[in-house]
């Protein structure tokens, strides 16, 4: 900044003539009071840095505007405007109205602030500079340009009325010449200033004038055509056969140096930059890299570079170069549409960079071995024709057409790092890639690039801007001597869809197909939109939601190229809701309508094999299109509902079916209504509400609630299991029947750990105790059909008898039933011996009755100790 | 003070040697008259040297432990002096220390 002066001083620079008459009149005008800054209240405010006018009135005006430095921050007015300013500040008042002005009190005046004492940053004094400068250059700008119209206002202004030799009756201001003469000139107030403003505008607006130009401007140039034409027609037999040459025109003016490379700016900084961090590691040169927290990032919201801060970035959050030196990601991976200067980009970069490319794609052949070899000759050798004994840099073409083993084979090598290991194997050091990779593909989301992705640097070259491409075909056609009509390559370059080798080779075709002048309707017939291009399915259906303004028969095709009707339709059906919205949902009845019909069709077809009615389908989807497409971006979801949910209802069956299959055939209902009106209560009755987890400490009421809640579990077949969640282990119930009774979050009624356990407990018992009924039953199922059987003898007999009243019952005790003894019978229903087990019996007894019996005492008895007198010994 | 052990066997072939049985805990009866009543079974096993001790209804695995001090069993002789008469000699124990294994008899049904 020492450079520039600062712009005090170069205001003061500016205006040295007007400060010496500034001083000129304070020395004749002592008692005027000093001059109080003020801004111009105008809204439109005025840029008094306008060096320009050379009037005499203004020039009063302006020495008391040097004053007023904070001006500098408002942008000035369109140079027209400004013209006006010029003519009509004489309406600025530096004086306080209360001393010289009493009456006009339509002029108000703002206080000004005083010059900020604040030190201005670097930052801001840059601003101020450019601002500065740029208004500066805007009215020499405006005044290089003929304005005519502008001109004519400026000679509107009357002399005779405005200033006066003499005291004029009107508001005046007094001016001072050189020589000592003295004028008034007319003081006009804040109104009509915005008046002629407004005057001024209403003569001036854009669209008017610019529409206007623009036609004249067409028709000189057009009759300038014509004439030349008429010329030139003779000449041109003889060009066309010198213009026979044998290089294409892409290859001819394929961009030699960095300027001249038509993909934008931060694409070809970021693959510098990459390729720079290599030098450390190739050519031994210290590369100066910034830490992450220190890397500067282009704000949107505050339209400046800032320092990123450290807690948002993630992805900021890795080093650019990594232990070995080499940067962190080893392969560069560019990506983009076809045609756009994606392999141009990579050998001139890797040209600039100081390497030599080596080339290696679709054409060659990229089995694993072959590669392999590729990849270390180009890597770890070095040619030897080379004379200028460059380091290899490779450029793997076309990658998402290689086959996948080759991407990983590449993607294994760039991982490979030289930790060390304990071993000490030499191996691992001649596999290091000390070589840049570039990558090019045509689709980023490519299977066989899966791999490749995460380990890479992504670089997006897009389409070549329209403007862009027209002023680089406006160059090749004065290079080639081709003439074109005005509006005509602009046209091929809107067509060529910002595909660079397309519209050259379009021009080159029409320059060879003998125009003598390419005109826009030799554009317009020209096949270069009729690419196959098969557009993705995403693409489709981002298309699907957005307006195209130019072609509206577009989106049938873009429809038609990606092919996947259903999946489009899944798409749509997933978005439409938030696509546009009307207050009554007239839209997206329709549109759900229109997919009705989709599904009726397509099903239909799908069923009856049946592909008369298939090519409906995409003026269906097109229809959608037109109903639900808006200008605004919006986020386009891929379909994933349907799969999900069809997921998600598999595993909630299969939930219910497991419970309806485990459970106790008392307990046995339809699966309807388990599903509907079971299980959604169930949860309900599996969490008790317990003081304690601990169960004995329970009162006997929750016991029972315990027990009747391990009974319903047993029922059901649901038990709870230990399942490793990440914190550790976690009762879970299972099958999992809070998943299908609650919507939304099973976690509610879900009993805590402590309680789940305790009754994973109790359930435990209850089953271990239903387990012995069962075991039990069988021995009463035998006599119990003998005595049905003898019962239905009774049953006549007591039936002829009455039946006593309840209150004269009395309990009988019931008889025991003598079984009879069991008679052991063998295979062959023979009778055993029984006597063998008798004789165990009795030895059995025995033990059992045996009068002796040892209590075992715990404990260590080493330590036991008895007094032992020595006169009991004697 | 002098204690007088008499060393001199009586009996031909020396000292005789016993053994010790050491169990961990109380051996109770229910009749409380003594006498030679059967306490339970002893058995060794020769070959893993693995005693079993059957009371009652109670089983034990005990093991062989060689003593550190011999120990010698010695009767009391009343006289004009006390002497000790040294009736065994013991080296080694059966020590079971474990806890006893019940023996559930199978009551068959009537």
């Amino acid at each position: 900044m020492a450079d520039f002066p600062d712009p005090d001083e170069e205001y003061e620079l500016m205006y040295s003539t007007e400060y010496e008459m500034l001083r000129e009149m304070d020395e004749q005008n002592p008692e005027q009071n000093p001059v109080k800054k003020k801004v111009l209240p105008a809204k439109r405010s005025l840029d008094f840095s306008s060096p320009v006018s050379a009037k005499k009135n203004d020039i009063i005006n302006e020495t008391i505007k040097s004053q007023v430095i904070n001006n500098n921050h408002e942008i000035s007015l369109t140079p027209s405007l400004q013209a006006m300013e010029d003519v009509s500040d004489n309406t600025s008042n530096k004086r306080t109205a209360e001393d010289l002005f009493g009456d006009i009190d339509d002029i108000d005046f703002n206080t000004i602030e005083q010059p900020s004492k604040k030190q201005k940053t670097d930052e801001e004094k840059d601003l101020e500079l450019i601002e500065r400068i740029i208004a500066n250059r805007q009215m020499r700008q405006m005044l290089m340009e003929p304005s005519s119209k502008l001109i004519v206002n400026k000679q509107n202004y009357n002399v005779k009325d405005n200033i006066s030799l003499d005291i004029p009756s009107w508001a005046f201001y007094p001016v001072t010449q050189s020589s000592g003469e003295r004028m008034y000139v007319k003081f006009l107030s804040e109104e009509t200033f915005e008046e002629s403003i407004d005057a001024v505008t209403e003569k001036l607006t854009l669209h008017d004038t610019y529409a206007s130009v623009w036609e004249e401007a067409r028709k000189i140039l057009e009759t300038k055509e014509q004439e030349e034409s008429v010329q030139a027609t003779q000449q041109e037999l003889l060009d066309i056969s010198v213009s026979v040459n044998a290089e294409l025109w892409v290859d001819k003016y394929r961009p030699q140096s960095y300027v001249d490379l038509l993909s934008e700016e931060p694409v070809n900084r970021a693959l510098l930059h990459w390729l720079h961090l290599w030098d450390k590691i190739v050519f031994k040169k210290e590369v100066k890299t910034r830490e992450p927290h220190q890397r500067n990032r282009f704000v949107k919201r505050t339209g400046q570079f800032q320092m990123t801060n450290t807690w948002k970035g993630k992805k900021e959050a890795e080093p650019e170069i990594d232990e070995d030196g080499r940067p962190h990601h080893k392969v560069a991976l560019i990506c983009g549409p076809p045609g756009v200067g994606k392999t141009t980009l990579a050998h001139l970069l890797a040209r600039l960079a100081g390497y030599r490319p080596v080339e290696l794609n679709a054409s060659d052949e990229r089995s694993t071995e072959a590669f392999q070899t590729a990849l270390q000759s180009a890597t770890q050798m070095r040619s030897v024709i080379d004379a200028e004994k460059r380091p290899n840099c490779l450029i793997l073409d076309e990658i998402d057409g290689a086959p996948a083993q080759t991407v990983e084979l590449l993607v294994k090598w760039c991982t490979a790092s030289s930790k060390k290991e304990e071993g000490g194997k030499k191996k691992n050091k001649t596999q290091l890639l000390r070589r840049p990779v570039i990558a090019i593909c045509n689709d980023l989301y490519a299977t066989s690039l899966r791999t490749l992705r995460p380990v890479s640097l992504i670089i997006r070259a897009g389409c070549v801007g329209t403007a862009r491409l027209g002023a680089r075909l406006a160059a090749l056609a004065k290079a080639e001597h081709v003439r074109t009509a005005a509006r005509a390559l602009p046209a091929l370059a809107a067509r060529a869809a910002g595909d660079v080798r397309a519209a050259i080779h379009a021009l080159s075709f029409l320059r060879a197909r003998g125009a003598g002048q390419i005109t826009v309707e030799d554009v317009e017939k020209t096949a270069i939109g009729a690419k196959d291009h098969t557009r993705s399915m995403m693409e489709a259906l981002q298309a699907i939601f957005t307006i195209h303004d130019t072609e509206s028969e577009a989106i049938l095709r873009t429809i038609q190229a990606a092919g996947e009707y259903d999946r489009l339709a899944d798409g749509i059906f997933e978005n439409y809701l938030t696509a546009r919205v009307d207050a009554r949902l007239h839209i997206a009845c329709e549109a759900s309508s229109w997919l009705q019909l989709f599904d009726t069709v397509h099903s239909w077809t799908q069923r009856t094999q049946n592909y008369t009615m298939y090519g409906a389908l995409p003026y269906i989807l097109s229809r959608c299109h037109q109903l639900l497409a808006s200008r605004q971006p919006q986020k386009i979801k891929f379909p994933t509902q349907a799969q999900e949910m069809f997921r998600k209802k598999a595993e909630l069956d299969g939930i219910t079916w497991s419970v309806w299959r485990g459970s106790c055939p008392q307990v046995a209902c339809a699966r309807r209504t388990l599903r509907v009106d079971v299980l959604p209560l169930l949860p309900y009755l599996l969490a008790p509400q317990l003081r304690s987890a601990n169960v004995q400490l329970c009162s006997d009421a929750e016991k029972r609630l315990v027990r009747t809640v391990a009974g319903a579990m047993c029922e059901y077949g649901v038990r709870y299991t230990q399942q490793r969640t990440a914190d550790g282990y976690v009762h879970a119930l299972e099958p999992d029947i809070h998943r299908v009774a609650f919507l939304g979050n099973p976690d509610r009624a879900k009993p805590p750990p402590a309680i789940r356990q305790a009754i994973a407990r109790e359930q435990q018992l209850e089953e271990i105790r239903r387990a012995e009924e069962m075991m039990t039953k069988p021995s009463k199922d035998k006599p119990a059909p003998k005595v049905s059987s003898s019962q239905p003898k009774t049953k006549p007999e007591e039936k002829t008898e009455t039946r006593l009243p309840n209150h004269l019952q009395r309990l009988n005790p019931k008889a025991l039933e003598k079984t009879t003894p069991q008679v052991h019978k063998d295979f062959f229903g023979r009778v055993v011996n029984v006597s063998q087990s008798q004789k165990q019996n009795a030895s059995n007894d025995v033990i059992s009755s045996s009068g002796v019996f040892y209590q075992y005492r715990e404990g260590f008895n080493n330590a036991v100790r008895r007094n032992v007198r020595l006169r009991d010994l004697l | 003070m002098q204690i007088y052990l008499d060393c001199k066997t009586e009996t031909e072939g020396g000292v005789p040697e016993w053994a010790l049985v050491e169990l961990q805990g109380l051996v109770q009866m229910k009749n409380e008259d003594g006498g030679g009543t059967l306490v339970g079974d002893l058995h060794f096993f020769n070959r893993n040297k693995h005693p079993v001790l059957v009371l009652g209804h109670h089983v034990l695995n005990g093991k062989e432990v060689k003593l550190d001090q011999p120990m010698a069993v010695v009767e009391k002789h009343h006289g004009d002096k006390t002497t000790y008469k040294v009736k065994a000699v013991v080296k080694k124990k059966l020590l079971f220390k474990s806890r006893p294994k019940p023996i559930i008899s199978n009551v068959e049904k009537n």
